[in-house]
């Protein structure tokens, strides 16, 4: 039964018995393909005045091409289409049936494999046709469709079989259809699941630990197992060229990704079919058809549970040991009585089984230690300034930047993943400079978040990334005395490098969109107030004016400008390009900033700063926490004729103070204060110095 | 020729076959017998070629079975409980037996299911359990293979359809190489269609003899002996494998021929005496005692 035409005779009636299937995935496939684009070309063509042309087109081509919800749809399938395709291995019956056919086994382990692919992507590009046919109807269609739908046809159908084959392997090793389901789930997201356990285990554990994953989809896309990683990091590549101003054209990114996917299938396949040849003809009706598996695919399962459950209480109880032991027991036990019946098929054997229980009990101990012995070395670390080529920083203060990288503008950086790979400090004594002031105060254990010491401390956060001559980068997240994190702050704003690199506009994507600019939108506010002005430029020289005013101070702006004073206003600069929003610039502006506060007043318009002499009434509020945990409030009003009145009014400052730890001097935490003015209004203040200001605690008791 | 040789097979750790030797030569009608768990189906499976031993070899004509599809279009397993296509007929199934077997008969096929009145357009979910069954041996049949191997096939048939089958098979085995292998853990439902029986028993062949020449070597004898003592008298001068004794009746199963046997008789005073045939059950209740196994009450049961 080797010959062509026995083999094309068995691939057709096989495909004719999973008529059912492919007809119910055809469906499947048609509501969130051709459907979903209806909709979506319905929307664009009822707002058509809301969208340019050229958006509303690459909009739609990313949807083809790069959706979310062609993966699901891809998933879905292919445990589908696993599950069907092979159920006759989990019944005695048809094992008879099939087994004593004169068919080779590898002929059979082929046609209902390739048979499942051929299904999904007939499936599959038949709808991407219709979606096609949609667009083309809706008189959007271009080329760069074709493009689009030949990559997600490609993606989509490697990422099917990459997910089929995993499905293959957990039906052959359960024999369950249920748990074959399950075991897909495991096997899908079990590299994952790892990473984000150990990133777990590693937050709890290190102190100085640096959370490198910005985004969760990135804990999917960076596996190396698993079978949607290599489509979601090509969607990821393709989705930085889908923007406003970029004709998506260029697939070249998206190769690591193929071939990562095609490296998967080989593997899987390769794996499914040993566990074909090695599965026992017997093993119809059986939860897990191989005997010597069943303990280490209980550990496999139980291993993780128990981490989640030990994380779960070492969360709620800051990492107290007798938490972590109760959890990891009563997750050990619970999974124990559930693994044993799923894998057996019988209650009874809830009696069995102790010893995979406790080697799983024994691995996440030793997990534990590990993580919590080697915390020490790993906070510790000190780099050798040999070693180190330059540094990345980042503050937490750049939170409201917008993160560019390349050339397209929706790329979604944090500002950690900015900072630490595409700003390179090289400045030689500024790295020096860093490492003493870093190696002092591992040595005076003043470097990570500690009840003790930071008790009575003003501190403040900096993460740092250590890039070194032999290509490793190691981060830290250290918490340092507001003096030592200061130092190195103040001295990487005066560097270049560091003005260029986060002046947003330099970023390549953000001149792009500047250059198409229609018009700008400018907002600005006096600190401390609340209320806005805006204006509209339309005049293509006052924008590049205004743009480049606002970036030249920024760039001249000393670290003295930060640490002495305050910022006067605030701006917001709106970007339109062709009639869609694509991007905001947000700036504080300083008295020094003589460019930008020069267009400004050709704009008529002048930060006003505030008139405390104005204030008429002072409100402050102090929080108490009684003991049984509940917050409570208590509100002093002082008038005019009050005698701590004058004293107070004179130790209030603008609010942005109490918010900007750069500026000498301690300010209240404990206050919230409000001010009045004669017409009622309020104004935004600080209380500064308050342990000056004698008998003010009086006033609360 | 069918030769099993030296093979094993656990499930679990539980030995279905151990180390089993037989051989089924081509041309006659071989009946597995043996009682549930004995592990007929298990040998079937392996001689069919569903299951590999996990020690030493299944042959069909000097080849192994197992993932040789060449041997196998040589064999027709029907299973216990035979497995159909859902939402198939019957004619479904033997198209899609055609293009397996290259010498199935679709003509034969038409003509069978009429003359089992068949519906051949009919979904077979819709089919008794006894139809199913005939259905079965005729899809075999038509397969035109060498080997026909049915496993407790005959069970759940009425008695006029297990005649026509018997029939079916005489008949095929009269106009071509067929050699049916039936198991079974029922006696008599071997008894009037197998030419030589293998008794299966744990895992192992206790016996396999021509039913013939096991006939021919047992008697059961049924007399009353004038004189105290007969029954010694008998049981030193002849081989008694069994005696039941009913006050003064004796029921004695003699191991030796016919002739003989009346000739020791002769020497020994009896008030009555006749030699009765003996059944296939008696036989091999006989035969397994004599090696040492009582599995009358199994038999019995079965």
């Amino acid at each position: 039964m080797t010959s062509k035409n026995s083999y094309w005779k068995l691939s057709i009636s096989n495909f004719k018995r999973r008529i059912p299937y492919f007809v119910l995935s055809f469906l499947f496939c048609f509501i969130m393909i051709p459907a979903v684009m209806y909709f979506e070309c319905l929307s664009y063509t009822n707002y058509m005045g809301d969208y340019n042309y050229q958006y509303i087109k690459q909009s739609l081509a990313n949807t083809i091409a790069g959706a979310y919800v062609h993966d699901i749809i891809a998933v879905i399938l292919a445990v589908l289409f696993a599950i069907t395709g092979n159920a006759w291995n989990n019944s005695q019956k048809k094992n008879d049936f099939y087994k004593a056919l004169p068919v080779k086994e590898n002929t059979r382990f082929v046609y209902i494999h390739l048979n499942s692919f051929i299904s999904f992507i007939l499936c599959f590009g038949i709808n991407l046709i219709f979606a096609n046919l949609i667009v083309a109807c809706y008189k959007f269609y271009e080329t760069t469709f074709v493009v689009a739908s030949l990559y997600s046809l490609l993606i989509h159908s490697l990422e099917f079989m990459a997910v089929y084959m995993l499905s293959v392997i957990a039906q052959y090793l359960t024999g369950n259809a249920v748990l074959a389901v399950l075991g897909t789930g495991i096997l899908l997201s079990a590299e994952t699941v790892i990473r984000i356990l150990m990133d777990l285990f590693k937050s709890e554990n290190y102190k100085t630990y640096v959370n490198m994953y910005h985004e969760f989809t990135e804990f999917f896309y960076k596996a190396i197992t698993s079978p949607v990683a290599g489509a979601l990091a090509a969607h990821e590549s393709i989705s930085r060229k889908y923007d406003d101003y970029y004709i998506a054209s260029n697939y070249s990114e998206i190769w690591p990704g193929v071939i990562k996917t095609v490296v998967q299938i080989v593997i899987f396949t390769v794996i499914a079919f040993y566990i074909y040849k090695a599965r026992p003809a017997q093993a119809g009706n059986k939860n897990i058809v191989f005997d010597k598996t069943k303990a280490y695919i209980k550990c496999l399962i139980m291993i993780p549970l128990t981490s989640v459950c030990v994380l779960l209480f070492m969360e709620n109880d800051n990492g107290a040991v007798v938490p972590k032991y109760i959890g990891m027991i009563l997750a050990l036990v619970i999974s124990h009585i559930i693994l044993q019946y799923a894998i057996e098929g019988d209650f009874a054997a809830v009696k069995k089984g102790y010893i995979s229980t406790i080697i799983s009990g024994a691995i996440v101990t030793a997990i534990m230690v590990f993580y919590s012995i080697s915390g020490v070395n790993y906070d510790r670390y000190k780099p050798v300034l040999a070693d180190v080529e330059s540094l990345g920083i980042c503050t937490g203060e750049e939170y409201d930047y917008n993160f560019s990288r390349g050339e397209g503008i929706y790329s979604y950086i944090s500002s950690s993943d900015y900072f630490f790979n595409d700003v390179k400090l090289t400045d030689e004594t500024f790295i020096k400079e860093t490492l003493e002031i870093i190696s002092k105060n591992i040595d005076n254990g003043t470097y990570c978040f500690d009840d003790e010491w930071t008790k009575n401390q003003i501190t403040s956060g900096i993460d740092i990334s250590f890039n070194l001559k032999n290509g490793k980068q190691i981060s830290r997240s250290y918490t340092l005395p507001q003096e030592d994190c200061d130092k190195i702050k103040y001295a990487m704003y005066d560097l270049d490098e560091y003005k260029h690199a986060s002046n947003q506009l330099e970023y390549p994507g953000n001149i792009k969109c500047i250059e198409s600019a229609e018009y700008l939108t400018v907002v600005y506010r006096d600190y401390g107030k609340s209320n806005n002005d805006t204006c509209t430029i339309d005049d293509k020289e006052l924008q590049k004016k205004m743009l480049e005013a606002v970036s030249q101070d920024y760039l001249n702006r000393s670290s003295e400008v930060y640490t002495n004073e305050l910022p006067i206003g605030y701006i917001c600069i709106d970007v339109y390009a062709q009639k869609r929003a694509n991007q905001t610039y947000e700036y504080k502006v300083y008295a020094g900033d003589t460019d930008t506060l020069a267009i400004l007043s050709e704009l008529n318009y002048e930060f006003k700063s505030i008139d405390l002499s104005k204030i008429t009434s002072i409100e402050l509020i102090k929080y108490n926490y009684s003991e049984a945990s509940e917050l409570n409030e208590k509100r002093v009003t002082l008038n005019q004729e009050d005698d701590l009145f004058e004293e107070v009014r004179n130790h209030l400052v603008n609010r942005e103070a109490y918010y900007n730890s750069r500026l000498p001097g301690k300010y209240s935490s404990i206050y919230d204060i409000c001010a009045y003015a004669e017409d009622g209004s309020s104004i935004e203040v600080a209380l500064k110095g308050k342990d000056e200001i004698k008998g003010l605690e009086e006033l609360f008791q | 020729m069918i030769e099993v040789k030296n093979v094993s097979k656990s499930f679990d750790g539980f030995v279905a076959v151990k180390n089993m030797n037989l051989s089924i030569n081509s041309g006659m009608v071989y009946g597995l017998l043996g009682t549930n768990g004995a592990g007929k189906s298990t040998l079937m499976r392996m001689i069919s070629g569903v299951l590999k031993p996990d020690e030493g070899c299944v042959l069909l004509d000097k080849m192994n079975t197992y993932d040789n599809p060449e041997i196998k279009k040589n064999i027709f397993f029907i299973a216990d409980d035979a497995y159909f296509f859902s939402y198939s007929s019957a004619e479904d199934m033997a198209k899609y037996y055609a293009g397996l077997y290259e010498n199935f008969d679709m003509e034969l096929f038409g003509q069978l299911t009429e003359k089992f009145s068949l519906d051949k357009k009919r979904k077979i979910g819709t089919f008794s359990k006894g139809m199913k069954k005939q259905l079965s041996i005729i899809l075999g049949v038509c397969a035109k293979t060498n080997y026909l191997l049915c496993d407790e096939t005959f069970d759940g048939l009425d008695p006029v359809m297990r005649q026509a089958v018997k029939s079916l098979l005489a008949k095929e085995m009269s106009e071509r190489s067929l050699t049916p292998v039936i198991a079974s853990h029922n006696l008599r439902e071997l008894e009037d269609i197998c030419d030589t029986v293998g008794l299966i028993h744990q895992g192992g062949v206790l016996l396999s003899k021509d039913l013939d020449d096991i006939k021919c070597n047992i008697q059961k004898v049924q007399c009353v002996f004038s004189e105290e003592g007969g029954l010694n008298i008998l049981k030193n001068i002849c081989d008694v494998i069994q005696c039941n004794t009913r006050g003064s009746l004796h029921v004695i199963t003699i191991r030796g021929k016919r002739d003989e046997v009346e000739a020791k008789l002769d020497s020994i005073k009896t008030v009555f005496c006749e030699v009765l045939p003996l059944t296939l059950e008696e036989i091999f209740i006989s035969e397994t005692e004599v090696v040492g196994y009582d599995i009358k009450k199994l038999l019995l049961e079965a």
